[in-house]
This record gives C-alpha cells, structure tokens and sequence, in this order.
C-alpha cells in the first residue's frame, strides 16, 4: 500500500485501521445480505464469528474515542517561546495507536485459527511437522550462509 | 440398477443442484475453490504479463470477494451451501485484507 521506510508507526496504524474498518465492512455486509434476503444460513448463526464481530466493533469505538482525545490534546497544546516546559519531550500522546490494535490483531487470529484449522487435535500434527520443516530450512540457511554458500 | 439417481428436474434447477449436493457433499466447497482460483489465478496471471509483475495479495482480495459473493448467493437457497464453509470464506477473506494492507508493495488499487 504505501510505499516508504519498511514498517513505520503511521504506516502500521493505517494498515491495522483499514484491516478493522474492512472486517467490520465484510461481517456487516455478509450478515445485511442474509438478512434482506431471509437466508436459511447465515453467519450470524455462528457464535463464534458473532462474537468476534461484536469485539472488534468495540475495539474499533475504543480506537475512535482515543485517537479524538489524543488529536485534542495535541492540538489543544502550547508550547511556550521562552521556557522549555512547555514542549512535549515524549511521543507519550501518539503511543495510544499500537496498544489498540493489539486486541484486534489477537482476535483476528484467533478466529482465523480456529475457523480455518478447527478445535482439534489431529491439526496440531500438521502445524507442528510445518513448524519444524520452517526450522530445519532455516538452520541449513543460517549454516549454508556461514559457510558462505547461499542458495 | 442405474449407477446413480437422475435428479428431478421438474420442480427447477436449485432442487436438481441441491440433490446433486446430497449426493456429493464436496460440491460446494470445490465449487468455491474453482471460483477462487479462476480469479487468483488469471488475475496473477494477466498482471504479471500486463505490467511484468504480480500483486499477489490484491488478487486474493479480488478472488476472496469474489469467493464471498458466490457463497453469500447460495446462501439463500436451504441445502446448498453449509455454515460452516461460509464462515470459512468470511475468514479467508479477511485474511486476506490482512494480508494486503499490510504488505509493502505499491498496489495498481
């Protein structure tokens, strides 16, 4: 999306805003489409995802509500030309951003997880044999590159 | 003995497709990843020959909304699509506007 310095504070606030505001869009609009056309399924009958939908909708009013209190305090700040006193020495008023949006990253995987590789056991099998293929390729990549043979 | 049931085809083709499904379950979901990668994949495709490179994560927005749409139709009709392949599509389409807002790339979007 934007193009710049790799993962920038304002670049990632963005990015998490747009990912809430599009999961909000996607549940909403899936759950009106069933509603006004009286569909026999309809992911409002899963209360998982229900669920899910009602939290990021909270933190999303929690976002809302911060970010209006922090623009204000910024913007209602002063700074004064003779006393260093009055200038802010810490980024404290813009560090509200990553907080809020560590919420909506855990339940957005958390659903994924669990909608995608079920409750079960026999999946843990499939993560783990995955996990350990990602380790041994990056050992033989650390080890490789050591000895200055990178594939 | 026949191999298998004809379906009834008097009473319009959502009944003929919904027997269809009973007998084979797997109908839906192959018919969703069809939709999916139909779009994944020509869209990749036609990029990457149109401008030489392919944004990956915009097409499986592009191809997850797609998917949504299909699912979201046969969602109104009893039998043909279940829950739980719904919710599916719903999470997979949000994966994927994870992944594309949080890739680095310059999309054409």
């Amino acid at each position: 999306m934007i193009k710049g310095k790799q993962g920038s504070q304002i670049q990632w606030t963005v990015s998490w805003v747009m990912i809430a505001l599009f999961t909000v869009a996607i549940i909403t609009f899936a759950v009106s489409f069933a509603s006004d056309n009286e569909s026999p399924v309809t992911i409002s009958n899963d209360p998982e995802l229900s669920s899910f939908s009602t939290k990021i909708n909270t933190e999303l009013g929690a976002f809302s509500l911060n970010g209006t209190a922090t623009s204000g305090s910024i913007l209602n700040s002063t700074i004064s030309p003779t006393s260093a006193s009055g200038t802010l020495t810490t980024l404290n008023p813009f560090s509200l951003t990553f907080g809020n949006f560590i919420g909506v990253s855990k339940n957005i995987l958390e659903v994924g997880y669990s909608k995608i590789f079920g409750n079960n056991q026999g999946f843990q099998i499939f993560l783990s044999t995955f996990i350990i293929m990602i380790g041994i390729i990056t050992a033989l990549l650390i080890w490789k590159t050591f000895r200055g043979q990178p594939d | 003995m026949s191999l298998y049931d004809l379906p009834n085809a008097t009473s319009g083709i959502d009944a003929m497709v919904v027997q269809t499904l009973t007998s084979v379950p797997s109908f839906t979901p192959l018919l969703l990843f069809f939709v999916f990668f139909l779009v994944f994949l020509t869209g990749t495709a036609r990029q990457k020959a149109r401008t030489g490179n392919a944004d990956f994560p915009q097409w499986s927005v592009v191809a997850s909304i797609s998917t949504l749409m299909v699912a979201l139709i046969l969602s109104t009709i009893t039998g043909l699509i279940q829950l739980d392949y719904l919710v599916i599509v719903v999470v997979v389409t949000i994966f994927s506007g994870v992944w594309f807002f949080l890739d680095q790339k310059q999309s054409e979007v």
